[in-house]
């Protein structure tokens, strides 16, 4: 996610940090709302699009954002399709396409540090409640940053059990575990040592 | 002396004293005590974090008690093996902020302080890209500017070279050599630790075995040879130049 960014000018760049991830989270809460029909499913994805196109990254943005989600959506095609049948899980997966474009918009036209600072001013009123806006801001930060970290150990722990001929998930599980619990203490370690406790 | 809240024993009476802009390495095979040590530097093991221990540490003057605990973490600098434990900040640049920023600098005054840390590290260019997409190398050099941002009086390192090219072993020789810093340097590398520290102390199961110049500790086979230290095939401690004075 921290690499999604897209440099640019367009309108949905402009718009603050705060307001455009709040109104996102709205817009897409509605799509998920919205009833199962056709109409509506269309509709969705119509908006998506637009929104793209006249207000985001553009045309080519939409296509390579919709062919990365080609697995996802026929995961969620598929497992529809099998307890719903062909219409209802033709409109949920246009849904969930269409909620997934949007959210992504908002990380592809918003740098994270600015995000992380609307996040930090909009939990300033939940201080007296005891939340620590700027902890909480450092845990979203960690758990985006190390994402691609622990892709990078899950690779590794894989293709160190392929050079062994294995191929158990639960042996991968495990390791993969050891190793991610590993770097976590050593994470908490180098935040201690820069002045976090 | 320090054993962990499983009990295990790891530090068996530990003594040293480095002077004020000493460059030293910390020698000694697996399982010395060697990460062990350097973690009690700034309080991160020992006493105040958990554990069981006893015995005194002293930085600058300072006696590390929790009530000192902000002050030391300003003093000794830690850079840790892996960048990628070290780095969890969206952008370098946000990373090296990190550090100062929770000593209170903010505005102009954090960003010069960012910039002086990556013109020392030469990553000034990379400021704006997220960690997980530079090199290695790259990544270790940007672990080394979160630290140099705070500041430092000592820069402790534990295994700077490990994974490193040899051209990127040799750019961080060069940005190390150049900082006028305490440095300690936990190290396998034993040429690195010719070049970089001319004094080196070697550690053993838990304990200080040896404390003298690199040159006449590498030199010695019989202490090396005690303690499983190897010297890399042709490698010959006295016919190299050491650290520059």
């Amino acid at each position: 996610m921290t690499a999604l960014y897209r440099p640019g000018r367009t309108p949905l760049h402009r718009l603050p940090a705060g307001p455009k991830a709040l109104g996102f989270a709205v817009v897409v809460l509605a799509v998920s709302l919205l009833p199962t029909r056709w109409e509506a499913s269309v509709a969705a994805l119509a908006v998506a699009a637009a929104t793209y196109v006249f207000l985001g990254p553009g045309l080519r943005e939409l296509v390579a954002q919709t062919y990365g989600l080609r697995w996802i959506l026929l995961i969620v095609f598929a497992g529809q399709l099998i307890f719903s049948g062909l219409m209802p899980a033709a409109t949920n997966t246009a849904r969930v396409g269409a909620a997934i474009l949007l959210a992504t918009l908002v990380m592809l036209t918003t740098r994270v540090t600015d995000l992380l600072a609307a996040l930090e001013r909009g939990l300033q009123p939940l201080r007296r409640l005891g939340v620590d806006p700027q902890r909480a801001s450092l845990l979203f930060c960690t758990v985006l940053t190390t994402v691609p970290v622990l892709g990078r150990l899950a690779l590794e722990v894989r293709e160190a059990q392929r050079a062994r001929g294995g191929r158990g998930v639960r042996i991968f599980a495990m390791t993969f575990t050891v190793v991610a619990l590993k770097h976590a203490d050593q994470l908490g370690e180098a935040l201690a040592a820069r002045g976090v406790d | 002396m320090f054993a962990y809240p499983d009990g295990r024993q790891a530090l068996f009476g530990v003594d040293f004293t480095i002077g004020r802009g000493e460059r030293v390495a910390l020698l000694g095979p697996n399982g010395a005590g060697k990460t062990t040590l350097v973690l009690h530097l700034n309080g991160i093991l020992g006493a105040v974090a958990g554990g069981t221990g006893s015995g005194k540490i002293q930085i600058g003057g300072t006696d590390l008690h929790r009530e000192h605990l902000p002050e030391i973490r300003r003093k000794v600098g830690l850079v840790f093996q892996d960048p990628d434990d070290q780095l969890f900040m969206p952008t370098v640049r946000d990373d090296v902020a990190f550090g100062p920023a929770n000593l209170g600098l903010k505005g102009a005054e954090l960003d010069a302080r960012v910039q002086e840390a990556l013109v020392q590290v030469g990553m000034q260019d990379h400021a704006d890209v997220a960690p997980h997409h530079l090199s290695y190398g790259q990544r270790r050099r940007v672990a080394v500017a979160t630290v140099l941002a705070m500041r430092p009086e000592v820069l402790v390192l534990d295994e700077p070279s490990s994974n490193l090219d040899p051209a990127s072993r040799r750019e961080l020789a060069d940005i190390l050599s150049g900082l006028d810093v305490t440095l300690l340097m936990i190290t396998h590398d034993l040429p690195y630790a010719l070049q970089l520290c001319e004094r080196s102390l070697l550690m053993d199961g838990g304990r200080i075995v040896a404390d003298g110049k690199t040159r006449d500790l590498l030199a010695d086979p019989t202490l090396m040879a005690a303690h499983r230290l190897e010297l890399p095939y042709g490698f010959n401690p006295l016919s190299v130049p050491g650290p520059e004075q």
